[in-house]
């Protein structure tokens, strides 16, 4: 073959051994596509369906994690309480799986839908959309018989009593997306959030339990094509910011820190010596309202400095 | 007609205060002997007990310690615990022992029924500073077990 003759046979040699698809070996790699699918059922059958995690309650325990749990009493227990927590973003699906008590004898097993701390609830009742009566649900109760119960925001809490040893229960714990979250308490001392409340007429609250220092860095009342401006003075306005600082755990019972009556972005901070801090975002639906903030925890000798705020560090004095 | 009547009338009423109803909350104990003079005032002062839906308050009397100038200190007993004073109960007259009774059998009709709807709502009382604590325990929970799904997925990947 002659030289000259080599070159141009490569040249249209070259695409066609490029259009047997060897080129896409790379992009079709069979021990890839085989990997992705082990992993997939593999993770399908490990982490979902073969595996659940699970182990016995204490008499007053905090889960924040799926699975399946199981209270076995060794000794009367008169007072017992699980709290349930989950990511802002989550609510709580709660499924009996098995129960053994005696409600003639006593016995009782009633999930809050939310906390209730020495009779203070988060959230509060002018938050809630249902009477604190029906918020519990009494497993004794012959008339309202459900074994599958959701909260409404991504606390809740099982009080039970169980009188006779060797009784108990065990129940089935699992997280759902709530696109949308309103009243939060937060897992963590230090945190990112972003609210939205999409035309709904209400008014939510992000709780965190420990002193922190808020930073908020973007507020967004009312929509920005909506010429209807909210009043000037907050006192008159339907959609507002409340920050909240006190030492219970019921908003509605805290001391209002502060009132942001407009859409700003930008940081502002303020730091709230109490045991809880709440940010609470009043709607009244006519509008989209948005609110970024970040927080974290303030450490003990931030408790210990004077107020730098100009406002009066009514939760400083704590410890 | 009129003198019959008058009588009547007059005998109801001695035997209406002769009963000691109105002696009831008044004393802590029962008596059925007319009260020693001497002994009045301190019977008058002694301490006695108000019912509270559930509970019965005990308030000091003018004589107790606390009257010299401290507010009265209050106990709370139920009616269920065993250390309640039953003679409290036990009135010459037998009324308070029967509405006792009513008031048990009523309150196991309330719990059949499982509703009792003057009860405070079922709550904990736990602190702040515990109530970190245990979300802290559960927090450390959560990370254990996504380190543990993590160590799953890392093992399938190979």
């Amino acid at each position: 073959m002659s030289p000259g003759f080599k070159v141009p046979l490569h040249i249209v040699l070259l695409p066609m051994v490029i259009l047997q698809g060897q080129g896409r070996y790379i992009e079709k790699n069979e021990i890839i596509e085989d990997t992705l699918g082990l992993l997939n059922s593999e993770l399908k059958r490990e982490l979902s369906e073969g595996y659940v995690y699970s182990r016995s309650l204490k008499c007053i325990d905090m889960l924040s994690v799926d699975g399946r749990f199981t209270f076995s009493a060794n000794r009367p227990e008169l007072h017992c309480a699980t709290f349930f927590i989950g990511s802002p973003d989550e609510i709580i699906s709660l499924e009996y799986n098995n129960v053994n008590i005696d409600c003639q004898g006593g016995d009782f097993l009633k999930v809050f839908d939310g906390w209730i701390l020495k009779g203070e609830k988060f959230p509060s009742a002018i938050d809630h959309p249902l009477p604190t009566s029906e918020r519990y649900i009494d497993f004794c109760d012959n008339n309202n018989i459900r074994t599958i119960i959701r909260s409404s925001q991504n606390v809740a809490m099982l009080f039970f009593r169980i009188h006779m040893p060797g009784n108990g229960f065990s129940l089935t714990i699992k997280k759902l997306i709530n696109p949308f979250p309103c009243n939060v308490i937060s897992q963590t001392p230090d945190g990112r959030f972003t609210m939205v409340i999409p035309h709904q007429k209400r008014n939510c609250s992000f709780s965190i339990i420990y002193p922190t220092e808020i930073m908020i860095s973007e507020l967004t009342l009312g929509h920005f094509n909506d010429l209807q401006l909210p009043i000037k003075s907050c006192g008159g306005a339907t959609d507002f910011v409340q920050l909240l600082g006190g030492n219970r755990l019921d908003p509605s019972r805290m001391y209002p820190v502060a009132d942001i009556c407009y859409s700003f972005s930008g940081p502002a901070q303020i730091k709230i010596g109490c045991d809880n801090t709440v940010v609470r975002i009043v709607s009244s639906g006519k509008y989209i309202n948005r609110l970024t903030f970040e927080y974290r925890q303030l450490g003990q000798h931030e408790l210990d400095k004077q107020n730098e705020n100009g406002v009066e560090d009514f939760c400083y004095a704590a410890d | 007609m009129k003198t019959p009547l008058l009588s009547y009338t007059v005998i109801l009423l001695v035997l209406f205060f002769r009963s000691g109803h109105c002696r009831a909350l008044d004393s802590s104990t029962p008596s059925r002997t007319r009260p020693d003079p001497q002994a009045a005032p301190q019977q008058s002062l002694s301490p006695f007990w108000i019912r509270d839906g559930e509970e019965y308050l005990m308030l000091p009397g003018k004589d107790s310690k606390d009257s010299a100038g401290v507010s009265p200190a209050r106990w709370q007993m139920v009616l269920s615990d065993p250390t309640f004073p039953k003679h409290i109960l036990r009135d010459p007259v037998g009324d308070l022992e029967q509405v006792s009774s009513r008031y048990q059998a009523e309150r196991g009709g309330m719990l059949d029924r499982g509703k009792r709807l003057d009860d405070p709502p079922i709550s904990l009382d736990l602190t702040f500073h515990l109530l970190r604590e245990v979300l802290e325990m559960a927090r450390a929970e959560q990370m254990e077990q996504q380190a543990h799904t993590n160590r799953k997925i890392m093992e399938l990947i190979g």
